[in-house]
This record gives C-alpha cells, sequence and structure tokens, in this order.
C-alpha cells in the first residue's frame, strides 16, 4: 500500500507536516517494499484551493492512503472522491518515520469528516447561495 | 436615512470635475471573509450616528453585500451570470489538461475519470480553452444580487453594546480628526 505522509523536509527523520494543503512535502510510502518517493507540494503556495491541488498531487502519484494532522473540507472531498482513505492526528512532534511506525500499528482511525473546520478550505470568500 | 440607487453619469462626470475635498474611506484588502463589508457598513453608520453625512459606495465586483446588511431593496438590480465548465463525460479522455489550467484548483481529477468541478470556480474559462477533446460546455450560473432583501441591520444600530459596535464607534471616533 501506498501510504503519503505529509512532512517538513524529504527524508523519514523529517518532522510531519499538520498540514495537508500548505505542507512542504509528501512522503510517498510503499508500505510492503519500504521505498519512499519525496514529492514537493508545488500546491502549497496556490492563493486559492490549495487542498484541492495537493489531493491531486497526491492522487497522481498513486496514494492508496494519507496521513497528516488536519484535513480541510475541499481536501476532504476531492481525497474522497480520488478513493485515497485519510488518517488524520500526526503531530509535528513525532518524525514521518514514527507516525509510519504507529500507522503501522494501527494507532491512526481512518477520518469519515474532514475535522479541519472554516479557515480550512473554505476560503471565507463568496460562499454565498452555494457559490463555489 | 440610508437610500440606495445609481448615480446618473452626469452627476458622476461633474464629480469628477471638482476638486474633491470630502475625505474618502476606503476599506479593501485581497482576502475574501475578512470582514470588509461588515466594517464598511457599520463604520458608515457609526459616522452617521456622529452625525456625518456619508456616501457608503459597495464597489465590490463580486459580491456587493452592503444593501445585504442594511437590509436594503435595491433599485435597478441586473441579472448576472458567469460561466461554469460543463464537462461532457463521452468525449473526456481524463488528460488533466483542464485540471493544471485551473489556477484556482477548482477542479479536481479522480484517476481515469472526468474531473469534477469542486473548488472556487471564477468562471475564467481556461478549461474550456485548453481542453483538446472540446469537452467542456459552457452553463450560466446566475451570480446576481438577491433583489428581495429580508431585514437586516448594521451591529452598532442593532446591538449597541456588541464587543464589535464598541470597536466600531472607537474607529469612527478616531477618525474624526481626518473628516470635515
Amino acid at each position: 500500500m501506498k501510504l503519503c505522509i505529509t512532512s517538513t523536509g524529504k527524508d523519514l527523520a523529517s518532522g510531519v507536516n499538520e498540514r495537508f494543503g500548505r505542507a512542504d512535502y509528501f512522503l510517498i510510502i510503499d508500505t510492503d517494499t519500504m521505498s519512499v518517493e519525496v514529492v514537493p507540494n508545488t500546491a502549497q503556495a496556490a492563493g486559492r484551493g490549495a487542498g484541492i491541488g495537493t489531493a491531486q498531487i497526491i492522487s497522481d502519484k498513486g496514494a492508496d492512503a494519507l496521513l497528516t494532522g488536519v484535513v480541510g473540507p475541499n481536501a476532504f472531498a476531492a481525497l474522497r472522491a480520488a478513493n485515497i482513505k485519510v488518517y488524520e492526528g500526526a503531530s509535528f512532534t513525532e518524525t514521518v518515520r514514527e507516525a509510519m511506525e504507529r500507522f503501522k500499528r494501527g494507532e491512526y482511525r481512518a477520518a469519515s469528516a474532514p475535522s479541519g473546520g472554516p479557515g480550512r478550505g473554505m476560503g471565507g470568500m463568496r460562499r454565498r447561495r452555494g457559490r463555489w | 436615512m440610508v437610500t440606495s440607487g445609481r448615480l446618473p453619469p452626469e452627476v458622476i462626470k461633474e464629480i469628477h470635475k471638482k476638486d474633491f475635498k470630502t475625505p474618502v474611506i476606503c476599506v479593501t484588502g485581497g482576502k475574501g471573509g475578512v470582514g470588509k463589508t461588515t466594517v464598511s457598513v457599520n463604520l458608515a453608520e457609526a459616522l452617521v450616528n456622529m452625525g456625518y453625512r456619508v456616501a457608503l459606495t459597495d464597489a465590490d465586483v463580486d459580491a456587493p453585500d452592503a444593501a445585504i446588511l442594511l437590509g436594503l431593496t435595491l433599485d435597478n438590480p441586473v441579472d448576472v451570470f458567469i460561466t461554469m465548465p460543463l464537462i461532457d463525460e463521452s468525449q473526456c479522455n481524463a488528460c488533466g489538461d483542464c485540471v493544471k489550467a485551473c489556477t484556482r484548483n477548482a477542479l479536481f481529477l479522480p484517476k481515469g475519470m472526468t474531473p469534477i468541478l469542486m473548488g472556487e470556480c471564477n468562471g475564467c474559462e481556461a478549461c474550456l480553452m485548453a481542453c483538446p477533446s472540446n469537452a467542456i460546455y459552457r452553463i450560466r450560473y446566475d451570480i446576481s444580487v438577491p433583489k428581495a432583501i429580508g431585514q437586516a441591520m448594521p451591529v452598532v444600530a442593532a446591538y449597541p453594546d456588541a464587543p464589535a459596535s464598541l470597536v466600531l464607534r472607537e474607529l469612527a471616533d478616531r477618525l474624526k480628526d481626518f473628516l470635515i
């Protein structure tokens, strides 16, 4: 399985980045072979829709699951459309390796709804009457 | 007394000819949802309460909502439409060019499927131009300001003791020095 963990750096010793849309790097780890692919977050600086852009990146890289701190509503909808399982609750106090080991022990639960409230992803702008 | 309406072009022309001495307070900012309209409306209300004559001009091209906050009905509302993309699944080859063209990340492409419009589309039509198989059609999306508006009131008038009202009145008070 390909597990994507949001990271502050390029290797497993880097700290977890709790943010998804604005994460620095994604480490895509093949949990069977332990091979790691480093993917810079090119959508990090996006003015809008960083969450959807990042979901596109990790979907294109073939991730099956995402482990991060918090996922906002837009990103969550995109990840759901891409059939990527979302695991939240990873902390910046742990390294990507530690987070991955906890994941393997089953210490994270798959999220069924986005836990990131307004301010994450919703832009705050132009929400009126169902406009995107 | 607040009224809503449009200035006739000849009046606007006349205003621009004059040496403008009336202070103009501009409330602006790039980020949406931070309270530009809320501050503008309440600041205007607070200044009116202090005895000033105030012209509140809502120049927000995307969401001019001052009338909503003031509970006003617009005199000459005009319907406004923007384009939204409608992607024909049978013509789409899931190449992802439209997703790359979208600078607002409003489109998402689940692997091998038709892109989904899920973000904040602003109707720029870049996706239509980028699509190599002409699979994207225009749909008209109504973004007009609602014509019938319910009762609303600036917070400084409705809740004079609310913390926000105190802040806005203080702001109006400090601006006094700059006003005639």
